[in-house]
């Protein structure tokens, strides 16, 4: 009965963020105001609908994304150090919308920046599988992911060092320091369809996931047809992240934490934690945006800096314990 | 450009020391050193699109040597135009040394370690920090003019400019329109740089400094939508920069509560750099807040 109980309390968890996210922002609004806001007219209602309403479905979507990804990259790595951020799925996909800002991709077509950070995504994730191997030794991995994120760091400065105006610079770099502020519903409306089509891909792959924890060995003799698994997951990871960094800029380390926090409370079972890291992602997400905007008096502290404030130590804390059970 | 000056005509020409070396270069130094009234400088060298403007409109013709990078630009320089035909150079101190300048104009933004590297060889280095306001733009002209050798245009070109502020300021209603800053990716300018100095002289009020903002600070989409301005003024004018956050003008918030509130695109070579042409941002202001007052009255009227 622990799956279920688990589930209601993220949900009920989630349904609060969502309400808190709603409720808080830069202009002081009572709940009663918000719920006004939500079904009436007038400037609150602007206010409500047109800049808080994206916000918060664009932190529960990212969130979600994250987690999500996170969970199944740790479950197909065999590793818990795996994360979309560590792979250098996160700063590909930020360097696919970087070119697309340089190259002024990004005001011709509302699914440009989209588009190549889902292509970045893409290429990183396959270019870390391949480089890894199947059998990835935590050690192989990280230097895979450092060598595939350096890379992409250094092509991102590029487009910085070589920018045509200084806004454009400054563009590229706000947009790596990840941000949920000021979108509208258009975003949400070309981040959500990708987004839900690579969560699809992640979650159908659950089962196989659990036989996978078991040895490739064992899950070949069960029948799952690993080839196809990979291929699912890399696909599903560079859809759902890479929708996820087109809209929000790079947001690190929640792929990580999230599912760490959930997995022992699902014993330890890569196909089931799938769900319950979604929704924990979405959830730290959104308290991390709040956290954001209650923080921000006339400069606006960033989504991305926030979770990497809070998800760096973790990290840390996570290598310490790692080194000690492979003592 | 601002006016003719004899005395150019009797300056004798600069000796050409290029190609010499260290030698020229330290005793170009010394003379320097030695004479700090000295002549005015022949040999001109500008590092910053700035100082570059500031040249062009006190010097000689024949006393620019270099300018800097965006000089030609129209988007980014007023003296576009004039700066056309004069060599550009990327400003490092090889360069600059290699045109044996014996004054450098540098900008805030120049790399301080190519200014100091400069100093150090011996070369005259004038610093032109940024002007906040038409007080720090006088002094810099009045600076600029005397180091040039060429004061008299100096205040020439500070009389004119006063001349067309006062006209812009001469008919400020009470209370003045609120108008409002938009610069790429919802950043906006307050009380300390040069665009609210602007705005002041145009006859308005910034809305950002009614939120404290800063010289330059973040106002939240969700406050503007709450308090809407006279005037938008779109920072970045139309330059045809590839720009995503310049979206942030088309948020269906702001198209919904801000529906009907003209924008104006202020040319961004009118007031990225503070100087006499300053003026003319100022103007364009001062044109708009009439024409809103007009359509006010005319609504007032039309109202029952």
């Amino acid at each position: 009965m622990r799956g279920p109980v688990l589930m209601i309390v993220l949900i009920v968890a989630l349904a609060a963020a969502l309400a808190l996210s709603l409720l808080v922002g830069s202009v002081p609004l009572a709940p009663g105001a918000v719920w006004n806001g939500l079904l009436g007219g007038g400037v609150d209602a602007v206010i409500v609908r047109d800049i808080r309403l994206p916000r918060t479905l664009l932190g529960a979507l990212v969130g979600a994304s994250l987690g999500l990804a996170g969970a199944a990259l740790q479950g197909l790595l065999r590793n818990p150090l795996a994360e979309p951020g560590i792979i250098g799925a996160s700063s590909t996909a930020a360097l696919g919308a970087a070119t697309a800002f340089y190259f002024g991709l990004a005001g011709s077509h509302p699914l440009a920046v989209a588009g190549a950070s889902m292509a970045g995504a893409l290429l990183a994730v396959a270019l870390v599988h391949a480089l890894a191997g199947r059998d990835a030794s935590v050690l192989t991995l990280i230097l895979a992911g450092v060598a595939v994120s350096a890379f992409a760091g250094a092509l991102t400065a590029l487009a910085i060092n070589l920018a045509s105006s200084a806004w454009a610079a400054l563009e590229i770099t706000f947009w790596l320091l990840g941000s949920l502020a000021d979108r509208s519903m258009q975003h949400v409306a070309v981040a959500a369809p990708p987004m839900i089509v690579g969560w699809a891909l992640l979650v159908s792959c659950a089962r196989p996931l659990d036989a996978l924890s078991l040895g490739e060995e064992t899950a070949r003799s069960l029948g799952v047809g690993l080839g196809g698994v990979r291929f699912r997951l890399v696909l599903g990871t560079a859809l759902a992240v890479g929708a996820a960094v087109s809209v929000s800029g790079a947001i690190g380390f929640v792929g990580l934490v999230v599912p760490h926090l959930l997995r022992p409370l699902v014993d330890h079972r890569p196909g089931r934690l799938l769900l319950p890291s979604a929704l924990g992602g979405a959830v730290l997400v959104l308290l991390a945006d709040v956290a954001v905007r209650l923080l921000s008096v006339t400069v606006e502290v960033r989504l991305g800096v926030i979770t990497a404030l809070l998800g760096a130590p973790f990290f840390l804390w996570l290598v310490r314990r790692t080194r000690r059970t492979l003592a | 450009m601002a006016g003719s000056d004899r005395r150019a005509a009797v300056t004798p020409a600069a000796p050409r020391r290029r190609g010499r070396g260290t030698l020229a270069l330290a005793a170009a130094a010394l003379a320097v050193a030695n004479a700090p009234a000295l002549a005015r400088p022949e040999r001109v060298v500008s590092l910053h699109l700035c100082a570059d403007q500031l040249l062009l409109g006190l010097a000689d013709r024949s006393q620019v040597v270099s300018l800097s990078p965006f000089a030609t630009d129209p988007l980014r320089s007023h003296m576009a135009a004039a700066a056309a035909g004069i060599p550009r150079s990327r400003g490092t101190a090889e360069e600059v040394l290699g045109m044996t300048p014996d004054l450098v104009l540098a900008g805030a933004r120049s790399a301080r370690s190519t200014v100091a590297t400069l100093s150090r060889l011996g070369i005259r280095v004038m610093d032109l920090p940024l002007p906040r306001d038409f007080a720090a733009i006088r002094d810099q002209i009045r600076a600029v003019a005397a180091a040039l050798g060429h004061a008299a245009r100096g205040e020439a070109m500070i009389a004119a400019m006063d001349a067309r502020l006062a006209a812009a300021r001469h008919d400020v209603p009470r209370p003045r329109p609120v108008a409002f800053i938009w610069q790429p990716g919802g950043f906006t300018s307050g009380p300390g740089s040069l665009e609210h100095a602007v705005l002041a002289a145009a006859g308005f009020d910034n809305l950002a400094a009614r939120f404290g903002i800063g010289p330059f600070g973040h106002l939240p989409l969700e406050r503007l939508v709450r308090a809407v301005p006279d005037l938008v003024i779109n920072w970045m004018g139309s330059e045809p920069f590839p720009s995503l956050a310049r979206e942030g003008l088309h948020h269906p918030a702001l198209l919904k509560a801000a529906r009907g509130t003209p924008v104006l695109s202020m040319p961004p070579e009118l007031w990225t750099c503070g100087a006499w042409f300053t003026a003319g941002a100022v103007e364009r202001l001062a044109a708009v807040r009439r024409a809103l007052g007009k359509r006010r009255a005319a609504a007032e009227r039309g109202r029952p």
